[in-house]
């Protein structure tokens, strides 16, 4: 400083300076305008020309005005001068115009040049051109911007990991204010759930390749524990030496929540809230894993509950899943701790018992589970009865393997459905006779067109006098190939299809049929009785079904009894009951078949619409030899004759049976002991003379 | 450009008349600000005669009101035909 006053003061004088300011006036970056004490611009540097687009003597005895860009306002360059009056300078940010009209930032400075005695001679302006600076400037705000914005939570830290600054996204996904988070390192953030292998795992890759990311739980301000999907980046200078780590991250709970959701989804039966059969399959895989290595037994339960179909179809989706919750809830009840569950599909549940010590076992346990599913189920507003049938398969006994193990289950479901006779153990015999049922299933859906179906006729006689009354059609199927096929067979095949509604539309048709033969040939013929299968009453136009095809025939309603099972109505009986009384009001019987069999409520015997009542023949075959067999038959004679109902016995066999039923006072018999079923020509011949 | 000046008690008149540009508010400062002394109380400015005014112009009458204002005295702005007004308006010279 010293040095540079003394040499100032020493030689240089204002002369001897001339050619360096000169130089410096050439060769300065930032703009020089110099202009008379009016504001004409007497002259301009190299730099006013560069950044200006105007050579001097374009501007000269010009006014500065021809830069106006008209980005600023009258008042700011009124203020601009008022302090150029006031103070002789001034200086500031002013957006001015090239010559190529582009506007553009500069920063300005003007002086108002006063000579010694304070007479202004000259104004001079430099300016400096911003327009580079801006540009930086603004990136720099953008990115200032998309920090402050951004959707993730960002953090940046210096190489000790404190804390120098946090965005929005920061605060509202932690609830840590900035200046609460600035100075902290990381370790605020801490959840505890994660060892310290995870963050040496993590710090190996951020030390090895520069980045780590994944997903981590920490804590918000509030102590709650939160996903996040966090990225960490190292920053570093032009040398390679790390100078920030930068943290961006996403609360991902909700797509947590959401992957969570999706699993259970995936997994678990939404119904029921069992495992379904994607996991039932890994349980079971691992399950066999372990039983293979220590030799547990284990057994699965096939559960199938019996015409579930008929209550979702008459009394709605909502009843059914009412039943399936609550059977998977008995289901739950009825297993041990270790056992498995699972709702398989449909009405299709699987228990898998562990720990098994046999067969024994299995079959207590599944008659156990078919008593508690015999219990009533709640439905809309009233009480809904069901079976179920349950098939058994064991391991290792019967497969080694899940799909093996699952088959033989559901086969021996399928056996345990047809026999009815409760829970059924897999066995060889199941196999094949579920391939035969596979084919009489498949074959069944031709007979009708290939006319293998036939009714056959046994006639039903008067106990007092042995005179005919009526007569029964029963339905027949010869196979081409197979042969006949016995009712008890093929029927409940066509049941569970649901095939039986065609083949209960033909047989009655094939019966009112078979009396215009009769009438055409002047026999006189009682009425005939055609069996109504439970699955036909779904049709919501049964009674106008059963109309329709008598009086296309040529029949009259009185010409026919309908039959209907004792239990087959259990599900829905209201609604039964409202066909019934239609088809009653419209002149046709209805009998109750099988009766004593089932175990519906005797309270609907008093609103079924009935005029007959046939006793089942098992009461019958034993009503000589078991004394409770007679007691009941008596009972139900007498409760028949106090309601005015007429009672037929089926199944008589031999002369003891016929005399004591006439004895009790049963008004009609049916069976072998009178006459066997027959083709239609021969019941004629020997029941139907013609009436000449 | 013409500046008349007139002083009744502590009351300062400027009477300006004629186009005031960049050349003629150098004049008139030169005339006006020595004026502004303490011991004023109230400075009038009178452009009824005044034909237009440029930003330099603007910034004068700006600076004689600051610098009235700077001396405790109250500055008042009288006349100013219709093509003045707004820029006067613009300035905030005219409430």
């Amino acid at each position: 400083m010293s040095v540079y006053r003394a040499s100032a003061s020493a030689g240089a004088d204002e002369e001897t300076m001339l050619p360096l300011y000169g130089r410096i006036y050439r060769d300065s970056q930032e703009a020089i305008m110099i202009t008379d004490r009016y504001a004409r611009i007497t002259q301009v540097n190299p730099s006013f020309s560069r950044i200006t687009g105007y050579a001097e003597e374009e501007v000269v005895g010009r006014t500065p005005s021809i830069l106006k860009s008209e980005c600023q306002t009258a008042e700011f360059y009124a203020r601009m001068w008022a302090a150029i009056h006031l103070d002789g300078r001034w200086k500031g940010e002013i957006w001015n115009r090239r010559k190529n009209g582009e506007v553009y930032p500069q920063w300005l400075s003007i002086s108002a040049v006063k000579d010694d005695q304070g007479e202004l001679h000259n104004y001079m302006a430099m300016f400096l051109d911003l327009t580079d600076y801006k540009r930086a400037e603004s990136k720099l705000r953008l990115h200032a911007q998309v920090f402050s914005h951004a959707g993730e939570g960002i953090m940046i830290t210096d190489t000790d990991l404190r804390i120098l600054s946090v965005n929005r996204a920061f605060t509202a996904v932690t609830g840590y204010a900035e200046e609460e988070a600035v100075g902290h390192t990381p370790l605020l953030l801490r959840s505890g759930r994660h060892g310290r292998e995870f963050y040496r795992h993590m710090w190996e890759s951020i030390l090895a390749a520069g980045s780590w990311q994944g997903e981590i739980w920490n804590r918000r301000k509030n102590g709650e524990i939160y996903p996040e999907y966090l990225t960490i980046t190292t920053l570093r200078d032009e040398h390679g030496a790390v100078t920030n780590y930068i943290g961006m991250f996403k609360d991902i709970t909700e797509r947590k929540q959401s992957e969570d959701r999706l699993k259970y989804l995936a997994h678990y039966d939404t119904l029921t809230g069992l495992p379904n059969r994607a996991l039932l399959q890994d349980m079971l895989q691992d399950v066999l894993h372990g039983c293979r290595r220590s030799g547990e037994r284990l057994g699965v339960l096939f559960i199938d509950l019996d015409r579930f179909k008929f209550v979702n179809d008459s009394m709605g989706h909502d009843t059914g899943d009412k039943v399936l919750r609550q059977m998977g809830e008995r289901l739950r009840r009825a297993i041990r701790a270790g056992d498995i569950v699972s709702r398989f599909g449909g009405d299709e549940f699987i228990v898998v018992l562990r720990g098994l010590k046999g067969a024994k076992e299995a079959l207590e346990t599944a008659r156990r589970v078919t008593a508690l599913l015999e219990q009533p189920f709640c439905g809309a507003d009233n009480e809904i009865y069901m079976n179920a049938s349950i098939g058994i398969s064991l391991y290792p006994d019967h497969g080694g393997d899940l799909e093996a193990l699952m088959r033989y289950a559901d086969l021996a479901m399928y056996e345990a459905k047809s026999q009815g006779a409760g829970p059924q153990l897999f066995n060889e015999g199941i196999s094949s006779a579920f391939l035969r049922r596979l084919h009489l299933e498949r074959e069944l859906r031709f007979a009708i067109g290939r006319e293998e179906l036939q009714l056959v006729y046994q006639p039903q006689v008067s106990l007092a006098d042995g005179r005919l009354t009526g007569m029964e059609a029963l339905l027949r199927w010869r196979h081409p190939e197979l042969g006949m096929i016995a009712p008890g067979e093929f029927i409940p095949i066509a049941e569970e299809t649901g095939q039986i509604r065609d083949i209960g539309r033909w047989a009655l048709g094939e019966a009112c049929r078979q009396l215009g033969v009769w009438r055409r040939e002047s026999r006189t013929v009682p009425a005939i009785a055609v069996n109504l299968s439970g699955r036909q009453f779904v049709a919501p136009d049964l009674a106008e079904q059963i109309r329709s095809i008598v009086a296309e025939a040529g029949c009259e309603p009185h010409q026919i009894v309908l039959e209907i099972t004792e239990s087959f109505g259990i599900v829905d009986m209201d609604a039964v009951i409202s066909v019934l009384r239609e088809l009653k009001a419209a002149g046709f019987r209805i009998a109750i078949d099988d009766f004593g069999k089932g175990y519906s409520a005797l309270g609907y015997l008093k609103q079924l619409p009935i005029d007959i009542l046939k006793i089942d023949k098992s009461f019958v075959s034993e009503l000589i030899s078991d004394p409770k067999s007679e007691v009941l038959t008596r009972a139900i004679i007498q409760m028949a004759q106090g309601m005015d109902l007429r009672v037929v016995a089926e199944g008589v066999e031999t002369q003891p049976q016929w005399g004591r039923l006439r004895e009790l006072g049963c008004d009609i018999a049916q069976g072998f002991f009178i006459d066997r079923p027959m083709a239609p020509g021969d019941l004629a011949d020997r029941y139907l003379p013609p009436a000449h | 450009m013409e500046c008349d000046i007139k002083r009744r008690d502590d009351t300062l008149h400027f009477v300006l008349s004629g186009k005031i540009g960049a050349a003629e508010a150098i004049e008139l400062r030169r005339l006006m600000f020595p004026e502004l002394r303490p011991g004023l109380s109230r400075v009038v400015l009178q452009l009824e005669h005044v034909t237009d005014l440029d930003s330099s112009g603007l910034g004068l009458l700006l600076a004689v009101r600051n610098l009235t204002v700077g001396i405790g005295a109250a500055f008042e702005l009288r006349g100013g035909d219709l093509r003045l007004r707004p820029k006067l308006e613009a300035i905030g010279l005219l409430k």
